[in-house]
Parts: C-alpha cells; structure tokens; sequence
C-alpha cells in the first residue's frame, strides 16, 4: 500500500469492505414503530416556512443576542395581536370547562329555529325541506352540523347563525347513519358511512376537506366500523367493530388511524348501539348499553362499572352526572355510582311502556336520550307526545318548562327532528 | 419514482415509507455501523433515524430533498447514539500490538488494522464526515448540510481525520520497515 497516493480511495475501499453487505434484519420492526408514529403537520417546521439558507444558518451560527431579542419580541408582539384579533372577533370556547348556556336550536316543520336560554321567544334560522337529524353545536358553539333527512342525506355544517351552509358529505353510503361527532377542537368530524358497501367511520374536516375513511392513509385494516365517538381529549376515537357470535366490540383508534386497540369489555350485545365519552378529558370514560344495562368503562383502569339497567345515557357537560331511560328519565352522580352508592333522580314524569301510552304525560316527560344544557343544569329532549320541548332541572328542584312547536312530531321516528343547546363563553 | 413515493409517505402513506425505508436500511446501518462500531447501536440509530424520518415527512419541503435529508437525521441520531453511550461507557485505549513477520498478505492485513484503528481513534463526528464522504459517496457540500457545518469547516474537518488516519497508518508501517531492514531484530 502506497500511504501517500491514493489515500482517498484506500479509505473508501476500505470502508467498503467494512461495511459488509446484506440488509439488517429490523426493517419490520422498525416498520411497526413507524405505524404507531403520528406524523407532524407540515405547518410545524420552521423550514417549510423560511428559506433552508436561514434555517441552515440559524443553526450553524448563532446569532448576535440582541437579533435575537428582536426577533423574540417581534414574534411575542405578533402572537399578541393574533390573540386580540381572533377576542374581538368570537368569544370561543375553551375545549373543556364549564360553558354558558346561548340558543337552544331545533326543527320545526320545515324550519331550523333559535329560542333563547329560557325558551321564551324564538326565530327561525334557515328552511330545511328536507328536516335535520344528528344535530349538534360544535364544542366552541360556533357552528351546527346536521344530516338531512332525505334518500341521499347530506351532512351540513352552518355557521351557528345560520349562515354559510356547507355540505361536507352527500349520498346515501357516504352520510349514511347514526351519530355525527365533533372534534374537541371543532375542526372535524366522525360519522359513519357505508365504504364498499360496509360500515366505516369516515372523516371530514368541518369545511368539506379530507373526505376519507378513519386510518386510509395509515393503512388501517378494513372492516365493519360504526357509531364513532371522538375522547374529549382529540386523541381517540372509539367505535363498534361485529364480533364473533353476534357481539361487537368496543375499540379506539387515534384519528390519523394508528394504535387501534380493542378496550376489554364484555362482549357488546348490538340490540342497542350507543356509545358516549365523559367530557372531561381527564377521566377517559366510556358510557355505553348491553344486554339491557348502561355501563361505564374507564380506559385507565379497564374497569367496567354497571349503572343500572336502561338505555339512552347521556353525560352531563361537566361529566359529573350521568343521565339514562328507566321508568323514565334518571340522573346520578357519577362518583356515587362508582363508589356503589347511586341514588338516582328523576327530573321529569315517571313512566313505563311505550311513549305513545302516555299522552297525559305531554310537557311532563320526554321519550328520547336527554340532552344537558351547556351548564349541565338543565336536561332537556322532545316531549312525549311529540307538542314540545320539555326541560327540566337535573337536580329535580323545579317543575319541567316547555317550548312549544308549531308542528308536533312523531316522537317513535325522531330521524327528521333534532334539537341542541349552544355553548357559548361564560 | 423515489419522489413519488416521498410525496405519497408525506400525506400519510405508510406503504410508500415502508418502500422507502426498504430501499436505505441498509445504507443507513451500515454508515452508522461504521460510525458507531456497534451494531447495536447503529441499529438503535437508525430506527430512530427512520422514525424521525416517518413523523418529521411532512415538514420536508422538497421531495428531491428526501436522500439529504435522511442522512442529516441520521447523523443526528449516531451523535446522539454516541454521546449516550459516552455517558454510560469508558472507551479503552487500544495498546499498540507487538508486529510479527509480514508477508504482503500479512501486510495489508496489518494495514486495515492500522485503518482500523486510526478510525477508531477519531470522534463520531468526524468518523460521520469521512463516511458519509468516503463510504455513502456524498460530496462535500451535501456532507456539509447533513453535519449542519459551514463547507469550509467540512473540507478541513475531513483533511484532519484522514491526516489522523494516515498518521496511524505511518505510525505503524515505520517499524514494520524498520523489522523488515533488521533494525530492529
């Protein structure tokens, strides 16, 4: 070997014969780290934003401090204004936290209509020919989003003043059926569609964008997905997968449809399919119905607890409560349910049977999942004949009240009728 | 072909990173073995190196970037493999051997050891400069962006660690040839 010519190449044959040849055998495992990864959003990176030059140099050359401290105060002054900008504009809504009650909006014929938090006067939003169903505020009251009740629904989002009205999904398999749920973020939103002919849980930004099935571009497996329900918290959204025997299971997958686990519940029976978070992101509890009982799962300790039997629960906004059908509408303490001494309420009539066997309960009861005010002092829902809107104190301490509708519904088929309590800031 | 695939990873593809990964892991590992000089290592390394890669995609601006960027990560990682490492570990110097008879076979043999060893002798980082330089075939400006350092430090960087590795190499051929002319017999 000659040391001084050819060094270079010497080093790089060397270097060569070093590294062997033949690929490592971890790719797979790296591979399965990689789909339990969430990938950053491109906004984040300093470098999609400034030329590489800048960056680059950023790191390779520290700054003069004082060009620094200019920098930092012209980004605190415009992170300022961007804050007091975005206050003048709309009071929003932390994600949790307790929230003031505004409108109550509700269908009434053909018309989406406001009555105040007292339900003494009301106005008419928007015409809906079509009826709505699924209705909700999204978490910071700024918006609705409803499904039309039509043979090819559509999903609509409307500013909460009933303006600008988007339809963000159309057709009779994509807006197919069953509930519709916000992100706590009120960016998005879970429904369930038919893909290929079999449920799936779908998503969509609440402006019409990003149309696509829960995990498509991480690969999730397909199967039969229903009735999504997104954690308070953003990062889960739980659903119903069919089981052997005629089960379903309950699972949570992150939104961008990685880390997919099935939750250790007892087999589901799917008579009734309804599931519902706590919300408040700090429990991560589930309310869900089988075989005739409500139930409660805590994701943190895998335990399941029994509420009693009944269907239709419900959580009060502040999570502290939990409401369900048995013998009428209940309320309980959550705590006291989990520490084995619940002693329920009932803030409207008492009844049994069928909802059209008591037309002498009209304004006393109601016969559909009780819906909580934005303060979690009121629980309300259509009246059991179908004439009003009937709410009544949680607690029990004052009789119910009632917003009169000028079109009485079908109180057996509430597909076409809907009605929901907007959040708005303290 | 490799940007499509990068394009499709960036908006969530899994598969099209699964290809890609596929088609660096082994370039990866073995830079980083010869960076690290522990298997396990390199491979901690580059499974980071892939997972930054994978979380970090949609922040890369440019697609045809894709190859420059995965060896700044994975410069990143080795660097940060090594200095854990030095914090749990003490490096043991090589003692200088005693030379036998050589032969040319013999000879070059000792010569990679002596390669080896100067190799040995020089910081992760300038290890990283001359294979990403000399083993992954980078030229020295795209060398200069993955280590984050100006060219000009890159170039003098690199003519320090082969001086060290050629030194070695002198260092252990003087008494071979002193061996070989009896002076030392």
């Amino acid at each position: 070997m000659t040391l001084n010519d050819g060094f270079d190449r010497t080093v790089s044959e060397w270097l060569d014969e070093l590294a062997g040849r033949g690929a490592p055998a971890y790719l797979d495992e790296v591979l399965a780290r990689t789909i339990r990864t969430r990938q950053r959003p491109a906004w984040s990176s300093l470098e999609r934003w400034l030329p590489v030059a800048i960056t680059f140099r950023a790191r390779t050359a520290p700054m003069p401090r004082p060009l620094w401290a200019l920098i930092l105060i012209a980004v605190l002054a415009v992170a300022a204004a961007l804050l007091v900008l975005a206050g003048v504009g709309q009071r929003r809504l932390p994600h949790f936290g307790t929230a003031a009650n505004g409108g109550i909006a509700f269908v009434d014929g053909g018309d989406l209509k406001v009555a105040g938090p007292d339900g003494s006067t009301n106005r008419s939003l928007i015409s809906l020919p079509a009826g709505a169903g699924a209705m909700s505020y999204s978490p910071d009251g700024t918006r609705l989003v409803y499904r039309t009740n039509e043979a090819a629904p559509s999903i609509i989002v409307v500013d909460a003043d009933g303006t600008h009205a988007t339809s963000v999904a159309s057709g009779a398999s994509v807006a197919a059926d069953g509930p519709i749920t916000w992100s706590p973020d009120s960016r998005r939103l879970a429904f369930t569609g038919l893909i290929n002919g079999r449920a799936n849980v779908v998503l969509v930004n609440a402006d019409g964008s990003r149309l696509a099935p829960l995990g498509q571009a991480a690969g999730l497996q397909l199967r039969e997905r229903s009735h999504p329900a997104w954690s308070p918290d953003g990062q889960w959204i739980s659903f119903f997968t069919p089981e052997a025997q005629g089960y379903v299971g309950l699972y949570v997958v992150h939104p961008d449809g990685t880390d997919e686990q099935r939750l250790s519940t007892s087999p589901i029976n799917p008579d009734i399919l309804e599931m519902s978070w706590a919300p408040d992101p700090s429990q991560r509890r589930l309310a869900y119905v089988s075989g005739g009982f409500v139930k409660m799962f805590d994701l943190a300790t895998s335990k399941e607890t029994s509420v009693g039997t009944g269907f239709w629960a419900t959580w009060s906004s502040d999570a502290s409560h939990i409401s369900w059908l048995s013998g009428g509408t209940q309320v309980a303490r959550v705590d006291d349910i989990l520490a084995g001494n619940a002693r329920s309420i009932h803030p409207f009539a008492q009844w049994t049977g069928y909802c059209q066997e008591h037309p002498e309960l009209a304004g006393k009861a109601i016969c559909s999942p009780a819906q909580w005010s934005p303060d979690s002092v009121w629980v309300y829902g259509p009246d059991i004949a179908g004439k009003s809107i009937v709410l009544a104190k949680a607690d029990g301490s004052q009789p119910a009240r009632t917003i009169a509708l000028d079109h009485p519904i079908n109180v057996a088929d509430l597909s076409g009728w809907a009605v929901a309590w907007q959040p708005v800031a303290p | 072909m490799q940007q499509e695939l990068v394009e499709r990873a960036r908006r969530g593809d899994h598969d099209a990173f699964a290809s890609l990964a596929a088609a660096a892991i082994f370039r990866l590992d073995a830079a980083a073995r010869l960076i690290l000089r522990d298997p396990d290592q390199a491979k901690d390394a580059v499974q980071e190196t892939l997972v930054r890669a994978w979380r970090d995609l949609p922040t890369l601006r440019s697609s045809a970037r894709f190859d420059a960027w995965l060896h700044r990560l994975l410069y990143r990682a080795c660097i940060d493999e090594a200095r854990r490492l030095r914090r749990h570990r003490l490096d043991v110097d090589l003692t200088p051997i005693d030379h036998p008879a050589f032969d040319d076979e013999t000879a070059a043999m000792a010569d990679r050891d002596q390669l080896e060893r100067g190799f040995s002798r020089l910081e992760p980082e300038a290890r990283a400069l001359i294979v990403l330089h000399h083993y992954l075939d980078l030229p020295l400006p795209e060398v200069a962006i993955a280590l984050e350092i100006p060219l000009g430090t890159a170039k003098s960087r690199l003519h320090r660690a082969l001086q060290v590795m050629r030194a070695a190499l002198d260092a252990d051929a003087r008494p071979r040839a002193e061996l070989a002319e009896g002076r030392l017999a």
